[in-house]
């Protein structure tokens, strides 16, 4: 009987014990390789200055690096022109200069930047497709969980300081607005300190989840760390007269890899998307403010808030602080500060980060699936270090008995009384209808309906509620004349306080139960945007082109309105932008031009339109094959075959031997000495070291791997070797000392 | 005063009284072992070696272990032949100018004009063994048969083992050209240079005694006129198949681990090559000898 | 034991004796040509390639890197040459009507200023024939290899370069030779053998 036991408790451990493939361990040195360190410098009479400073993260072995692109894209506080990489060449050592790089992709918002290595130090062109540089992959963050294990990585102090690794777990995660398939920031407990911004944080398989960010204030604003470390003013001392370079305060903000990943793409295909009067993105001048706080428990697939709330049950998981803004720009710094019960929260705040929303509308930042543990909570929001009125919240007791108003949901009526629009999308037409749930509402209570066109009233319904306690309501806005297109938003009150409020855009004509915006959509192509105006569809393009041009008519849509244009290739995001329409309200042959330095690689290439996150058109076009060429260097991990080759007579490294590492496919007796059977190669150097230029792939037991090598040099016997296995068990790097023999 | 000589019961053996010359196996295996012993010796204590003698001394003693073979052989070869009754007249001149033959002439001809080491080492093995005898092995044994040929041959051949005399002769001069280029020109480590050392004299004494046996043959016996060819060739093979099989041992394959070198593969190779040429060189010689000498007898009887 | 006396004179060698010797000589000399002709076909042995859409036949030297995945028909490099890989390579330009050897030389040193160190034009010389008696222009260079893995330590090399540019049928043919300088002599004379067997059709 105790064996029998035994075996069903065996069984049943078999059963949950899931057996997984064996993952290769965290690989730190090649991501410490990988991790640069990015100086912004200015040129003054021939001398280089540094303006700014961060930490990158090499991404592609051809030299692209993400970073930040505060501390990359001139601006005020950083006025360098120029952008120099240094490399982490030996573990344990300060980084050296080593090329000089150029912005290819950035979001000012998002502050991430892509930089591609384009010359040397000394200003000679790289020849990129011969550089084989250590990157790291970039990893699904929406697939991290909060108490993850995580490892952030890169440079601590300015230029001195070797590349360093600090552990920490993810604490939460911040929500924000368009991001609604993973969070806008993925909080850590780690402490990263200012200078690491840009650098890279890793989950336990090595692949990068996030990008640790902050975005240092102006001097003066706030009190920041900002150090001197050159003679700027040539008075022969280095004083705090000198310019100095902002780094920041602690982070605990790490932008997740997937936001990042439209501009990876974009850049390492070489693509350029140029949108027919795009809104400047700059400061207005003005200076940005923050209003109309509120918290709502949830936000619909709109982003709109559920309803309002001013305290929240114990156990709550989720919360949104809500607030208008306006004359923000994405060099804005905001900043919100969390108190629970009157001692700072750095689960909840957010340092200083760039600020990625536009200049106006309504935003939220809040957390889902994430306890707030019970207290007074006071939430005060900074908009480049002004603070905006401190908004308090009390989470704690049973659920409070209020009266509630939520879901707010809008749609036209047509003649027949029928509503259209999907909810927050509405065509054109004369009454807009907003149907809503309530809760312990009881008759004769006051409460009034405001609407706003653009942000000014145009209607306001007080009333008595006859309704009852419990059920579904509406109420409408109408113009015999016609609703004119526009953003609109709709506040609920009951007894003058806040209980609902959501907005919606009305634009387009009525086609079905959908507004129709955009029409007439096409690919085509040409060498000038009037000729594109006047050339017809096109949706195969069987040889390569320079460029693809995107057109479409659009009718109905009030300039300021929100819309979203978004480029992807074989399915996946390279270009998405959401800005305000700045068009007439009716027009044809809207432009947007796909182009590269090359000629457009092969692929599927799609283009949509959206208004608050609804696909209103879309269209496709395939160039070439339809399909992306496969990129065989797109692996970076695997094990790292380095070491040195020595003379057997002499002991001494022999420069300049050849390691020849053959593919998979072929054995040493296949090999025919052609480029194309070559897996990887190296070269030593003065010393005889030698690292291959790819890493090599594991080999399992669903797929074996074998390479074969040849090392050859005259004057030498060479060494060959067939069936070369390495497997996540395999020491990594795989250092190997090569004695080669002379006859 | 008369002096009394006691007459012997039993005569003295013919052999002592009649063979004055020199031992040649006995040297060579004496210098051989000898030079091995050093070698080995070298071999093993090459680090506490290089920890105790000052940096400045190691070329010095890169060049000792040179001259090794060459030192070696003065003592019991050149200065042994001072000491018996016939002795070879012309062996310092065979090692001279066997030694400017090949400095002069072999050495630059086999790394300028063949380039042995731009192709022969990338060649598959049976390649390299046919490359090697037709450029090193050639062009060694060639010029060792011509220095002994023209200062040696045929004069001073009075018996056999004259051959294997000045073949050694010949090749102590080339050995040390060759072990100066090596350890001199190069930063060789201790031990590796003691290998290499080693390795190098016993290719050269193995082809010696060949070359030495062919022009024995040629000067006593009246053999097929292409048998010093073949002994010519036979050498050059020697050569030929001695550089890549003992570079081959040496030689560690590829593994994970690294590339290592086995030295002691390359000693226990020179070893075998320098013990099986005296072995079998002695046999024909002796062989030949007996030949020769039933040859006579039968002559005697015949008169 | 078979002695013989040393008397005043050489001893009279037999008609097999010299025969011996005669044979040994001449066998020596007949291994060595052999040597030689190992030799050459080690150094030099070639591989056949063919372009047909581009209109060229080469030989170039067997066991060197055949690579054509760049911007160039074809290249090879000596991969067992320890320091710089000796290159051969073969590139087709667009020229235009107007377009004289001249200037395709100094649109292809402007390119190379940017991108190579110390670039430095040594002479241009316009009189190597190639195949089928196409004329050709010369263009003889140096630069400082710095093409290097920032990780390992390497000292630049001083490469020496030569171009053979001609103009066929609105392209041109640059075929391009390169040696680190201190073996550029020697290994000339691969390019030499490669410029020997190369046809345009």
């Amino acid at each position: 009987m105790k064996s029998l036991t035994l075996i069903a408790v065996l069984l049943l451990f078999t059963y949950i014990v899931p057996v997984t493939a064996q993952q290769p361990a965290l690989d730190i040195e090649r991501i410490q390789r990988a991790t640069v360190f990015v100086m912004q410098v200015r040129n003054v009479e021939d001398n280089l200055f540094i303006t700014c400073v961060s930490s990158g993260t090499l991404v592609s072995r051809d030299g692209l690096i993400l970073t930040n692109a505060h501390s990359t894209q001139q601006s005020a506080d950083c006025p360098g022109t120029e952008l120099i990489i240094a490399l982490n060449v030996r573990s344990g050592e300060s980084p050296i200069a080593q090329y000089r790089a150029e912005i290819a992709q950035i979001d000012p918002g998002l502050d991430l930047a892509l930089l591609r290595i384009t010359r040397e130090p000394d200003g000679r062109l790289v020849n990129r497709e011969n550089l084989a540089l250590p990157f790291v992959e970039l990893a699904d963050s929406s697939a991290t969980r909060i108490d993850e294990t995580i490892t952030i990585v890169g440079y601590p102090g300015i230029a001195d300081d070797p590349v360093t690794a600090v552990q920490g777990t993810i604490t939460g995660f911040a929500l924000e607005p368009r991001s609604t398939n993973s969070a806008s920031w993925i909080k850590t407990s780690a402490v990263i300190s200012g200078t690491m911004s840009g650098g890279g944080a890793y989950n336990t398989q090595g692949q990068l989840v996030g990008i640790p960010t902050t975005a240092p204030l102006r001097q003066g604003i706030l009190n920041t760390n900002c150090i001197p470390i050159q003679d700027t003013n040539r008075d022969g001392i280095v004083t705090a007269s000198d310019d100095c370079i902002a780094i920041g305060g602690f982070i605990n903000a790490l932008r997740p890899s997937n936001l990042a990943r439209p501009l990876v793409r974009a850049a390492s295909l070489g693509l350029d998307v140029e949108v027919m009067s795009l809104p400047t993105t700059t400061s207005s001048g003005n200076t940005p403010t923050i209003s109309r706080l509120f918290f709502s428990p949830s936000v619909n697939e709109a982003g709109m808030p559920t309803t309002v709330i001013s305290n929240l049950p114990s156990g709550s998981t989720s919360l949104y602080l809500f607030f208008d803004y306006a004359n923000m720009s994405p060099e804005t710094v905001y900043e919100l500060r969390v108190t629970t019960d009157g001692r700072p929260n750095a689960t909840f705040s957010l340092a200083p980060v760039r600020w990625s929303g536009g200049s106006s509308g309504l935003w939220y930042i809040g957390s889902s699936g994430q306890p707030w543990p019970n207290g007074v909570y006071e939430f005060t929001l900074f908009a480049n270090g002004v603070a905006a009125p401190t908004q308090r919240l009390t989470i704690g007791g049973p659920p409070q008995i209020t009266a509630t108003m939520s879901d707010i949901v809008f749609g036209l009526l047509n003649l027949r009384g029928e509503p259209l629009g999907n909810g927050f999308v509405l065509p054109s037409g004369n009454t807009a209808s907003a149907q809503f749930l309530y809760r312990n509402m009881s008759n004769g209570t006051n409460w009034t309906a405001i609407w706003y066109l653009d942000g000014n009233e145009v209607s306001r319904t007080p009333d008595v509620w006859s309704e009852g306690e419990t059920g579904s309501a509406s109420t409408s806005i109408q113009d015999p004349n016609g609703l004119r297109p526009g953003s609109y938003r709709l506040e609920l009150y009951v007894e003058n306080g806040l209980a609902a409020t959501s907005d919606f855009t009305l634009a387009g004509a009525q086609q079905g139960v959908r507004p129709q915006i955009f029409s007439n959509a096409r690919f085509t192509t040409a060498a000038t945007p009037a000729e594109a105006a006047q050339s017809g569809a096109i949706s195969t393009f069987s040889d390569s082109i320079p460029q693809l041009y995107a057109l479409f008519d659009w009718q109905q849509i009030a300039p300021g309105t929100l819309w979203t244009l978004r480029w992807l290739v074989d399915g996946d995001v390279f270009y998405e932008q959401v800005s305000p329409w700045t068009m007439p309200e009716s027009g044809q042959n809207f432009t947007a031009i796909l182009s590269s330095p090359n000629r457009l690689p092969d692929g599927t290439y799609n283009v949509q339109m959206l208004v608050n996150n609804l696909l209103l058109a879309s269209i496709e076009a395939k160039v070439g094959i339809g399909q992306l060429p496969i990129d065989r260097f797109a692996r970076a991990d695997g094990v790292l075959l380095r070491g040195q080759i020595l003379d057997s007579n002499t002991r001494q490294g022999i420069p300049g031997v050849a390691f020849i590492l053959i593919s998979e496919d072929f054995s040493v007796s296949d090999f025919d000495w052609n480029q194309s059977k070559v897996y990887a190669l190296a070269v030593t150097d003065q010393n005889g070291f030698f690292e291959l230029e790819r890493p090599l792939e594991y080999s399992t037991d669903d797929r074996e791997i074998a390479y074969s090598a040849v090392i050859a040099a005259d004057g030498y016997q060479p060494i060959s070797a067939d069936g070369i296995e390495v497997t996540t068990e395999t020491e990594n790097p795989l250092e190997l000392i090569i004695y080669l023999s002379r006859d | 005063m008369t002096s009394f000589t006691p007459r012997l019961l039993t005569p003295p053996r013919e052999k002592e009284d009649i063979y004055p010359y020199r031992r040649v196996w006995r040297s060579i295996i004496l210098e051989g072992g000898i030079l091995i012993a050093i070698a080995a010796g070298l071999f093993l204590t090459s680090g506490f070696i290089t920890d105790l003698i000052p940096v400045q001394f190691e070329p010095v003693l890169r060049i000792a272990l040179a001259l090794t073979p060459l030192v070696l052989w003065l003592i019991f070869s050149w200065w042994a032949e001072q000491r018996v009754m016939q002795p070879r007249a012309r062996l310092i001149a065979v090692a001279v100018i066997g030694a400017l033959a090949a400095n002069a002439v072999g050495e630059p001809l086999i790394n300028q004009f063949f380039q042995v080491e731009d192709w022969l080492p990338l060649s598959s093995a049976i390649d390299r063994i046919v490359g090697y005898t037709f450029t090193v092995g050639i062009t060694q044994e060639f010029l060792k048969y011509l220095v002994v040929r023209y200062v040696a041959w045929p004069d001073h051949f009075r018996i056999r083992l004259d051959g294997v005399a000045y073949g050694v002769a010949v090749s102590i001069g080339y050995v040390t050209v060759l072990n100066l280029h090596l350890l001199v020109n190069t930063p060789v480590a201790l031990d590796v240079a003691a290998q290499r050392v080693v390795a190098t004299y016993a290719i050269q004494i193995a082809t010696s005694v060949v070359i030495g046996y062919g022009l024995s043959e040629v000067r006593f016996s009246d053999p097929n006129p292409l048998f010093l060819a073949l002994m010519l060739a036979l050498a050059a093979l020697i050569t030929g198949i001695a550089i890549p099989i003992r570079a081959g041992l040496t030689n560690a394959a590829f593994s994970l681990e690294g590339v290592f070198p086995r030295p002691l593969f390359g000693f226990g190779f020179s070893a075998v090559l320098l013990v099986i040429p005296i072995f079998v060189g002695s046999f024909l010689f002796a062989s030949a000898e007996r030949r020769a000498q039933e040859a006579m007898s039968d002559m005697e009887d015949s008169i | 034991m078979t002695f013989i006396e040393l008397g005043s004179g050489s001893p009279d060698l037999s008609y097999r004796q010299r025969a011996s010797h005669v044979i040994a000589l001449a066998f020596a000399v007949f291994a060595l040509v052999i040597g030689y002709n190992l030799r050459n076909t080690g150094l030099f042995s070639t591989t056949r390639y063919e372009n047909v859409e581009a209109g060229i036949r080469a030989e170039y030297p067997r066991n060197w890197l055949f690579d054509n995945q760049g911007d160039y028909v074809f290249r090879v490099r000596n991969m067992t040459r320890v320091g710089f890989k000796t290159t051969i390579q073969v590139e087709l330009r667009p020229v235009g009507a107007a377009g004289s050897t001249r200037s395709i030389l100094d649109a292809i040193s402007l390119e190379r200023f940017q991108s190579l160190a110390a670039y430095q034009v040594i002479n241009v010389d316009a009189s190597t024939p190639l195949a089928d008696d196409i004329e050709s222009v010369t263009m003889a260079y140096t630069y400082a290899d710095t093409d290097r893995d920032p990780f390992l330590q390497s000292i630049p090399t001083v490469v020496r370069g030569v171009d053979i540019l001609a103009v066929r049928g609105g392209q041109v043919v640059i075929i391009t030779f390169l040696a680190d300088a201190t073996t550029f002599e020697s290994d000339y004379a691969f390019f030499e053998r490669f410029l020997s067997g190369l046809e345009f059709r």
